[in-house]
């Protein structure tokens, strides 16, 4: 059977509502964050959309075996843009986080999320070992992660590396590693932290922590981000304000309301609510696509359902987290509903892979 | 082979167990932090959502307090003297300008006149709101909007201006840039003419530009109408006398003045002074300049204070005015110091002390009332006590206390020397005799209006009654004796009229040496006109004269005729003596009113008059053509062409005399008025759907 065949045969059918009414949301909310000032953001939203579906059928028919294979040298590219960027990239708010392509801008760090899901896959797939691992035998998978982990704090985006950390972190709780490895990888990381602290934050992001501690100390500045969205999402209460009704949307004292923060702009207009209603959503398909890991056909599907269940609750968590002022300003997107190609063609990506081991787990 | 080769095989029934543990830990770990997500939403939307809400609001909902617009001032006949139009203030919000700063500050910076460093400085600052230039020409503004600089903006306020320029000037005072009167009748009557602050609800967006909410209220928030009791015609005619006065016979420092009065109802007609003072050019006046000498100034009045020597020896019964006085050969001495006349006289009799008007008379006249009885005599005339007249600045004037007063003290005090009043105190007391003894309250107010209406009334207000009709009368009679033939102002006589009055000519006191200068003098004339029943009580004040004579007779006489005669000629009193015969008039010859044959054809009063015909000499201004302009372009079109202005009604400019490209001299150009047809609703679109759901 072609993989069309397939598709068509075995679709699985929660996993696409659920991907159907996160984008319906994303759209509808970014034209109530946008419609104040310009409709381009909508249009190009809307051709991201559709390219990025092209991608989700893409990955979700092509032949599993296929991405086995090339996990390595995808891994590879992602790793060249990554380096590409940091020489001849653009710098968008004094951070130099995008490639020029064919007069597009593009974030590799976002595709990079799913490369490295795949890399590592690929690799705890062909380990054979299946007795506790050591610390020697995380070494390689953890290289695999701190490559990019490296190249991106360079650019400096802090989010994201926490982000790819923690998707490692989430995969290798699957393994089974030793209790002394992982009393061993907390140390370090303690160890560490002084070091990064000194050696790889950069002022700005150092002062967004310290604002993160205490949001009052300069509502006017670093603050200020927080701040207003934690007004807005707090000022839609039970029911919210209503669709195109958000006060601190439409007036712009949202920042980036339609990347990092499109959740406070859902949250004023639909209130809590609606805010529950948009994180089942999620939280539905997270849930999804652990029951694929369990029920995958080996360890590379599960290892990659992990990966991406995992990639969507760490930006769902980080992104909600930010805009309620749980954790720090970091800059992560709110997977579907963000704006922005490179996050939505990484989102319909990842979406795909796992309706590929879907629609796949039952046919050996 | 391929991936599924490497399947772990079914054997390995422990790790899938282990497995399974791991990805219900996994679940777990999700579930928790989606809840920790949810609950911090909880505690957000619904725990906190009342109180956020409300520190939402307080951002975007500010309340913005703006001064409502000035009430016009308009004289007794509705003749506009102070005026609001709308006008531009060039403002920014420094936070939008951001990077920009510098080159918004670099194009700006000639077109508002406004330095560079301190635009520079104004735009960097760390607020929403700046203003860079407030109230700025029509044509600046426009230059402005046309740049489209990023977060400069344009605000409607309204500018003060006075029609007329500097007629009724120091009057008038002006107001300050916020709306607040500063000086003159707008300070004082700052109360209704600035009306309710207006506190407007807005909406604020992030970028702090104010949306409104509500339209610009008009109607009850807008300062009153105040109707003046000045009469715009006299007040111009008494600036024209005192100008000419000031040109001719006062060449240095000296000031001039003068007060027209009702003195029937109190009515101030005319507050004239020269130095001239424009109020729409206060950057370029002095202090001085606007400093209202009829009662910011109290001096020594000289032997206008006579009258009320006299008039008090009459009220005490100590004399009469057929008695007798042996004015000594014009020296008396007392005590240590003689008093003198300037003319020696022998026997007066007390009306002749009047006409004459001799210092030894007066003094002795005080000299049998005694201090204790001059001193109350004038206190009820007014004197050391302020009129009350709705004016900032008003001095009391000094009359010590008689307890203290030496017996020259009493002689100087009975001819005007050794104490001080003013203007306004002064033809306060001659009104008294001008209506049969009423001491008046000075009206300055006729009445507020809002929107045509009446809104505030200010009566009349007769006074007491200070002394009897019938004395009243008989002092009237004596001070009709001096500009008759022989008097010491024969040329205060106002053709056709019967003038009563007194002429002062007092010394000043020498700053420098403490005592009086022998060259500085303060020449004085007040009179009742027309003798017979007064219509007018005026005063003319002319200080520092130089030049031939500086006898108040012959200095202030002449400006008072001028003003008493265009006076009562523009308020049609028709002339009680026949016309010739004011001087050849002997006393007691009665001339009634009735008698006089219906007078000459009453010539009205120059005012800054329209030209109806086109100068021809080449040398005037060319008039611009203002039809359809509002009010504002019309005032900044005719200032940049020196063109003097009449305007007439509001609204848009709909005609205009002379018409366009007409040559004229200073005559100027009446405009006319109308409102526009329509009036576009003010609405502001973009905050429309906010707005619905913020209500």
């Amino acid at each position: 059977m072609t993989g069309w065949g397939k598709l068509r045969a075995h679709f699985d059918w929660p996993l696409g509502i659920c991907m159907v009414v996160l984008v319906t949301v994303g759209l509808a909310n970014l034209y109530s964050a946008t419609a104040t000032t310009t409709l381009t953001l909508v249009r190009q939203q809307l051709g991201w959309l559709v390219l990025g579906f092209g991608v989700f059928l893409v990955t979700a028919t092509l032949d599993y075996r296929l991405f086995y294979r090339l996990a390595y040298p995808l891994y590879g590219a992602g790793l060249l843009a990554l380096l590409l960027v940091l020489l001849v990239g653009k710098s968008v708010n004094a951070s130099q986080r995008w490639l020029e392509l064919f007069g597009f801008a593009i974030q590799p760090s976002e595709p990079m999320k799913v490369l490295l899901i795949l890399a590592l896959a690929k690799y705890l797939h062909d380990d054979p070992t299946v007795e506790e691992r050591t610390l020697r035998h995380v070494l390689i998978p953890f290289l695999l992660v701190l490559a990019p982990v490296v190249l991106v704090l360079r650019q400096p985006d802090l989010g994201t590396a926490l982000l790819i950390l923690l998707l490692f972190v989430s995969i290798m709780l699957l393994t089974k590693l030793r209790l002394r490895a992982v009393l061993t990888l907390l140390l370090a990381v303690i160890a560490a932290s002084p070091l990064i602290w000194s050696y790889v934050l950069r002022d700005y992001q150092k002062r967004r922590i310290y604002t993160f501690l205490d949001p009052s100390s300069d509502p006017g500045g670093s603050g200020w981000h927080s701040r207003q969205s934690i007004l807005a999402v707090g000022s839609g209460g039970w029911t919210g304000k209503g669709y195109l009704q958000g006060t601190q949307n439409r007036l712009h004292f949202l920042p980036e309301r339609w990347t990092d923060f499109p959740f406070a702009v859902w949250a004023e207009e639909w209130g809590f609510l609606g805010s529950v209603a948009l994180l089942a959503v999620y939280v539905v398909l997270v849930l999804l696509a652990v029951r694929l890991a369990s029920q995958a056909r080996d360890r590379f599907g599960a290892v990659l359902c992990v990966g991406v269940a995992a990639l969507l609750f760490w930006h769902t968590v980080f992104s909600i987290g930010m805009v309620t002022g749980t954790i720090p300003v970091v800059g992560v997107t709110l997977p579907f509903v963000s704006y922005g190609g490179s996050s939505m063609m990484t989102t319909m990506c990842a979406t795909g892979l796992l309706m590929n081991a879907s629609v796949r787990r039952s046919s050996y | 082979m391929g991936v599924a080769g490497r399947t772990p095989g079914a054997g390995e029934a422990s790790a899938q167990r282990w497995l399974r543990w791991r990805v219900g830990l996994f679940v777990l770990v999700l579930l928790l932090g989606f809840a920790l997500v949810v609950r911090r939403s909880f505690q957000l939307q619904v725990r906190d959502g009342a109180r956020l809400k409300e520190l939402a609001a307080q951002q975007y909902l500010k309340y913005i307090e703006l001064p409502a617009r000035r009430g016009p001032i308009f004289d007794r006949h509705g003749a506009p003297l102070a005026v609001s139009v709308e006008v531009d203030s060039i403002c920014a919000n420094p936070r939008q300008v951001g990077a920009a700063a510098r080159e918004v500050a670099t194009q700006l910076s000639p077109l508002l006149g406004v330095g560079r460093g301190e635009l520079l400085g104004r735009l960097r600052s760390r607020r929403f709101f700046v203003w860079l230039k407030r109230r700025v020409t029509s044509e600046v503004a426009g230059r402005v909007r046309a740049l489209q600089l990023p977060g400069v903006f344009l605000q409607r306020e309204s500018r003060r201006f006075y029609p007329n320029g500097a007629l009724a000037g120091a009057l008038l005072g002006f107001s300050g840039v916020d709306g607040r009167g500063l000086e003159g009748v707008e300070r004082s009557l700052d109360r209704w003419l600035r009306g309710s602050v207006m506190r407007v609800r807005a909406l604020r967006d992030a970028l702090g530009r104010s949306v409104l909410d509500q339209a610009l209220g008009e109607g009850e928030r807008q300062g009153q109408q105040v109707v003046l009791t000045i009469d715009k015609l006299i007040q111009h005619e008494a600036e024209q006398a005192l100008a000419e006065a000031q040109r001719n016979v006062v060449p240095g420092s000296g000031w001039t003045a003068a007060v027209v009065m009702d003195p029937w109802t109190g009515d101030i007609l005319a507050l004239a002074g020269t130095p001239a003072f424009d109020p729409n050019r206060v950057a370029q006046a002095r202090p001085s300049d606007w400093r209202i000498r009829a009662l910011a100034d109290a001096f020594e009045p000289g032997s206008t204070l006579k009258l009320f020597t006299v008039m008090s020896a009459l009220v005490t019964g100590v004399t009469n005015e057929r008695q007798l006085i042996d004015c000594e050969n014009g020296s008396w001495r007392i005590g240590r110091r003689v008093i003198h006349d300037h003319k020696p006289h022998g026997l007066l009799s007390v009306a002749d002390v009047v006409k004459k008007s001799s210092n030894i008379g007066v003094s002795k006249l005080a000299f049998r009332m005694g201090k204790q009885r001059l001193n109350e005599g004038l206190r009820r005339f007014g004197f050391a006590q302020r009129t009350g007249l709705l004016l900032p600045g008003e001095r009391a004037g000094v009359l010590h206390d008689p307890a203290h007063w030496s017996d020259v003290a009493l002689a100087n005090i009975a001819f005007g020397q050794g104490m001080t009043a003013t203007m306004v105190q002064l033809v306060r007391a001659l009104a008294a005799i001008g209506n049969g003894g009423h001491l008046v309250v000075p009206r300055l107010v006729l009445q507020t209006m809002r929107e045509g209406a009446a809104a505030t009334e200010v009566p009349p207000l007769r006074g007491e009654t200070v002394v009897e009709e019938d004395l009243a009368r008989r002092m009237l009679a004596m001070m009709r004796g001096v500009t008759e033939d022989g008097g010491t102002a024969e040329a205060a006589a106002v053709e056709g009229y019967s003038v009563a009055g007194k002429t002062g000519t007092a010394q000043m006191v020498d700053p420098a040496t403490g005592t009086y200068s022998t060259t500085k003098w303060l020449s004085s004339f007040m009179g009742l006109v027309p003798a017979t029943r007064p219509r007018l009580a005026i005063i003319v004040v002319i200080k520092e004269p130089a030049g031939p004579s500086h006898f108040g007779g012959e200095v202030a006489g002449p400006v008072f005729k001028r003003i008493a005669g265009q006076a009562l000629r523009h308020l049609g009193v028709a002339p009680d003596l026949p016309v010739g015969e004011a001087l050849a008039r002997r006393p007691g010859g009665r001339t009634p009113a009735a008698s006089v044959p219906p007078s000459a054809p009453v010539e009205p009063p120059a005012l800054p008059q329209v030209a109806d015909e086109v100068s021809d000499d080449g040398h005037g201004l060319e008039v611009p053509d203002f039809r359809g302009l509002g009010m504002a372009e019309v005032i900044d079109r005719a200032r940049a062409a020196g063109l003097a202005l009449r305007l007439i009604g509001s609204g848009v400019a709909v005609s205009q005399r002379p018409s366009p490209g007409a040559l004229v001299g200073t005559t100027g150009c009446a405009v006319t008025f109308e409102p526009p047809p329509w009036r576009a609703p003010q609405r502001v679109a973009r905050a429309g759907a906010v707005l619905a759901a913020t209500r």
